[in-house]
């Protein structure tokens, strides 16, 4: 049944069924029914990662050298777990700035740098290049042995095969026809390509299928399921070698190709357009993160279980591993299976080629074609007009010499070891982009210059590590370049760069590379100024995690007419499209559009972002700037009133701060004042009331001192009489100055004190006997109320018995001069004891209950006012600095009935 | 034609305010912690530890691990961004999916 014809035509029909696929998903979207709007298509389309290289290479890999091509579908996952801060964020920036590649993203984010997009697109075709050729030469390849059904064969076998026999051939036609086709429907390449993106989805489920289909046969048709399988593959010692470790290349090989691949799957141009500029919408990265992970791991289930089913069926190893998904399904006899399985590894061809060339087309066409062109005097002379059709007739050339070129590169090189590995070579060319891109979008320090210096040393590196050795080893360099480096410089070997010896070749090249990379991008930008569009460009990118949808910066300011806006417009979208997205723009904001009257700022910023879908951002910031009169960039003046006002917002910042204090300084100043205010009227008072209460007794003394002094013939009774009252105010006089010197004593903490614990009772007791003369002497009766099993209160005993004493005076002094009655009670609660000295005298006048507690502040009330004052005003003073001291309270309460209760509590 | 990009809403999922509450903050901090926990147990030195020729269910334990290790990841990230995420607003229907003018 595999006659060369029935191969052919399942060729050519499913070809053919990918054209009415990718001719349908453009029809509906011009319908308004887009199929791609939906994050299983876009998960789908992001598989083109897999490509001949996974359908075939997967399985040739494991098949000599072990495990270590899982890492490659590893990295991937990786990096989608970080799908919030990388791809999300990278979709909305391209999406906002109509980036139409990789070369245009990193081109716009250093200030839309045309140098730095044109190295990066040259770099890109150099480094992708043969790996376009070499999913043709796998296309070759797996048709070549099909058709050599029931015999296998390999090609290398069979000698070259002529052109026009050369199925690769005629894919890379069809491919190039289908490429220009779906791949340059439209001017504008930030645009969707619906078409080609469903036809990659649905070559992603083709492909999947047919591996499947073999893994599933292999393992249950030809074995009875995976521990059958395993065991026979454990019995021959170098396949269970394969099956239980790492790759030949070890740990670090293993651990090189998870950075390498995590830095592919953004990195690679053919990833960046179906992930980033294909996105329809960012939500549907969400969806993606985990769908795509899932696609890897469904691919890659069965390629072990292939690997060790081919080892097991040519046990001679005669037959390429990189052919077991074919040889097997042949070697059976199980022909539509081998067909399909073929099928599969065409659809894995096909849709990196189609991506990849439109990617590199784009590329080309945006950032080294139309940057040279328009720079060029004669070209700008010759052609004034629609530049539409020109700019598409470069694109479909482009695609059509990229196609050519990686046949051509197939060709001559053929079976050379350059192409074999060149995948990896491929990889670690494009992670070369790693840091500049990624740098770019976290941050904002990173400049042209440090992309720049990074990109050129690491693209020097990876091509002095990894290039040169490999077209040594294919014969086109003498070999002892790589055994005794370059001129016999021994530590130049570029295979052991300064003698790092022992480590596997792709992982020495990776190392060096980035380290070079890494460390120019960063001292590059470190040591450079960038300029002012660069920073804002930079602003642009790196805020995007933190405000998504927020409004681009417009650095225009206009100086250009509408008309000459459109002219510019028109040149590149054509007349049409130029018109409708006047008028579409004008719909949405305020803008008149007359041809000569001036544009605004956003509608400028609005033409260029038109313009970058078209020719890349670099270019439109350029063709705008030719109809902007004056200055071409007026973000410096920009720069500078940002810079201005940020400063004048700052200081004004300060200034409310400074008078904040201020105001807080002058009321703490104000309170102090007053208080200080208020010390000094209290020292006045103080004094004055001290010298008064004096004067009282000296009064007194002085008065029965001059009476006795001028009268010596007095009588005796007078005279003691006068002398008893000497005596009586000098002892008045010395206990004020006691009492004062105690107080001032107190206040100023000099007093020491004796805490110890006490019973307070028998302290009740004391100052009562010690009381009761003076109250006998008054006629009033002192009671005792103690309550039972008092606490025990730490406190100062002779202290206490003062404050005792003079409440207990106090209290005989002012009771009820008939039948006087002073009651003392104590009692427990509240973790406080409680004790209680009542009378049943005139009571305190409520303004003066805390008045009295004052020095010199005497009730203002009853007999005290009237008669000369009982004490010296000092007594309570004390009371209180004393219970204070003790930590307890005291207060003074009306009693019910008549007179007043002292109160104070002691803690227990 | 595609809108004027200052004019497309905001398409977060949900629609979520940027600060450290939003979508960047909760599903951003397992997102980090999944990274770095998959990349501890799929590099050296932990890998390592599952090479030999060890079988389980007569299956190579290397085989078996590496798979279960990506499933599992998966599912988180599954869980992670479908649970986490807040889903995105269904009235936002991205214009750049109109056909050409």
């Amino acid at each position: 049944m595999l006659q060369g014809w029935v191969i052919f035509i399942a060729s050519v029909a499913y070809l053919g069924l990918l054209f009415a696929i990718a001719f349908w998903g453009d029809k509906r979207a011009d319908q308004g029914r887009s199929v791609i709007n939906n994050p299983y298509i876009y998960a789908l389309s992001m598989a083109v990662f897999c490509t001949s290289w996974t359908f075939y290479g997967s399985v040739g890999r494991a098949a000599t050298s072990g495990l270590d091509f899982l890492p490659i579908y590893l990295g991937p996952t990786l990096v989608l777990v970080l799908w919030p801060y990388v791809l999300e964020k990278m979709v909305r920036i391209s999406a906002e700035n109509r980036i139409t590649s990789i070369a245009d993203f990193i081109a716009s984010r250093y200030g839309k740098s045309l140098y730095l997009g044109g190295l990066v697109t040259v770099i890109a075709i150099f480094g992708i290049l043969p790996y376009i050729a070499l999913q043709l030469k796998a296309v070759s390849t797996s048709f070549t042995v099909l058709i050599q059904y029931p015999e296998i064969v390999m090609p290398r076998n069979l000698g070259r095969v002529p052109l026009f026999q050369d199925t690769a051939f005629f894919v890379a036609l069809i491919m190039a026809l289908f490429s220009i086709l779906f791949g340059t429907r439209h001017i504008d390449a930030s645009e969707h390509h619906e078409g080609m993106v469903v036809a990659i989805a649905f070559e992603s489920v083709v492909k999947l299928a047919a591996f499947l289909a073999v893994g599933l046969y292999v393992t249950f048709g030809l074995y009875d399921g995976f521990q059958d399988l395993f065991a026979q593959g454990g019995a021959v010692p170098h396949i269970s070698q394969l099956t239980h470790h790492f790759g030949t290349g070890g740990y670090a090989q293993w651990s090189t190709l998870m950075v390498l691949s995590m830095f592919a799957i953004i990195c690679l141009p053919r990833q960046f357009q179906v992930a980033v500029v294909e996105n329809v919408n960012p939500a549907h990265v969400r969806k993606a993160a985990w769908l795509f992970p899932l696609y890897l791991i469904l691919i890659n289930v069965f390629v072990l279980p292939i690997a060790v089913g081919g080892l097991l069926q040519f046990p001679d190893r005669n037959v390429d591993a990189d052919t077991f998904v074919l040889t097997v399904a042949m070697a059976n006899a199980s022909e539509g299976l081998a067909l399909f399985a073929y099928i599969g590894g065409l659809s894995a061809a096909t849709g990196m080629l189609i991506v990849a060339t439109i990617a590199l087309s784009t590329m080309f066409c945006n950032d080294l074609v139309v940057p040279v062109l328009l720079r060029l005097r004669w070209f700008q002379a010759r052609f004034t007009g629609d530049l539409t059709a020109f700019l598409l007739f470069v694109r479909r050339s482009a695609i059509l010499f990229v196609l050519i070129l990686a046949y051509t590169y197939m060709r001559l090189i053929g079976e050379s070891y350059a192409l074999v590995t060149i995948g990896l070579v491929s990889f670690a060319a494009a992670a070369q982009f790693a840091p500049a891109l990624l740098g770019g979008i976290f941050w904002k320090g990173g400049t042209k210059a440090g992309a720049m210096t990074g990109l050129i040393l690491g693209t020097l590196v990876w091509l002095y590590t990894l290039v040169l050795p490999s077209f040594a080893r294919s014969g086109w360099l003498p070999i002892e370049f790589i055994d005794q480096g370059p001129f016999a410089i021994e530590f130049l070997k570029p295979y052991a760069l300064f003698g790092m010896d022992g480590v596997d070749h792709l992982s020495h090249s990776l190392f060096w590379s980035m380290l070079v990379n890494i460390g120019g991008f960063i001292w590059g930008s470190l040591l450079s100024r960038p300029s002012e569009l660069e920073q804002l460009q930079a602003g642009e990118f790196v805020r995007k995690l933190d405000t998504p949808g927020a409004e681009p910066v417009t650095t225009w300011r206009g100086s250009a007419s509408v008309g000459e806006l459109r002219e510019v417009l028109a040149r590149f979208l054509g007349d049409g499209r130029a018109d409708a997205a006047l008028v579409d723009f004008a719909r949405r904001n305020p803008v008149d559009l007359h041809p000569l009257a001036e544009a605004p700022p956003p509608l400028v910023a609005f033409a260029e972002r038109q313009l970058a879908g078209v020719i890349g951002a670099a270019s439109a910031q350029a063709m705008v700037a030719t109809v902007t009169k004056g200055e071409v960039v007026s973000t410096e003046d920009l720069m500078r009133i940002i810079d201005e006002t940020t400063q004048v917002i700052e200081y004004s910042h300060e200034l409310e701060e400074k008078s904040r204090a201020l105001e807080e300084t002058t009321a703490e100043l104000r309170a102090a004042n007053e208080r200080l205010k208020e010390l000094d009227r209290m020292k006045d008072n103080f004094i004055t009331t001290v010298g008064h209460e004096f004067r009282t007794p000296l009064t007194s003394i002085r008065a029965a001192g001059e009476i006795l002094s001028d009268n010596p013939a007095l009588p005796d009774a007078e005279r003691d009489r006068f002398y008893s009252v000497v005596v009586a105010e000098t002892q008045r006089l010395t206990r004020l100055i006691d009492q004062l010197l105690d107080l001032s004593k107190m206040e100023a903490g000099d007093l020491e004190w004796n805490m110890a614990p006490l019973d307070i009772g028998g302290v009740i007791d004391g100052a009562v006997a010690a009381s009761s003369p003076l109250a006998q002497a008054a006629g009033v009766r002192l009671d005792t109320e103690l309550s039972e099993g008092l606490p025990g209160v730490v406190a100062d005993r002779d202290r206490l018995i003062q404050v005792l004493v003079n409440l207990i005076s106090n209290a005989v002094k002012f009771c009820d001069p008939a039948v006087g009655r002073v009651r003392i009670s104590a009692e427990a609660g509240d973790g406080v004891v409680t004790v209680s000295v009542a009378d049943n005298g005139s009571g305190v006048a409520a303004i003066d209950r805390d008045r009295i507690f004052e020095r010199f502040q005497q009730g203002s009330s009853g007999e005290s006012l009237i008669n000369k004052p009982k004490g010296t005003g000092l007594g309570l003073a004390i009371c209180r600095e004393i219970v204070d001291r003790f930590g307890g309270r005291i207060w003074v309460e009306a009693r019910e009935g008549r007179g007043s209760v002292f109160r104070f509590t002691l803690p227990v | 034609m595609a809108p004027d990009p200052a004019q497309i809403p905001d398409k977060s999922p949900g629609g979520a305010p940027p600060d450290a509450t939003g979508r960047a903050g909760r599903a951003g901090a397992f997102s980090i912690s999944l990274f770095l926990f998959a990349a501890l147990m799929l590099l050296p030195p932990i890998v390592t530890l599952v090479e030999g020729e060890a079988n389980l269910f007569g299956l190579p334990v290397i085989y078996l691990y590496l798979f279960a290790i990506w499933i599992a990841v998966v599912a988180l990230i599954y869980l992670i961004s479908e649970r986490f995420a807040p889903a995105p607003d269904p009235t936002l229907v991205p214009e750049d999916a109109a056909p050409d003018a």
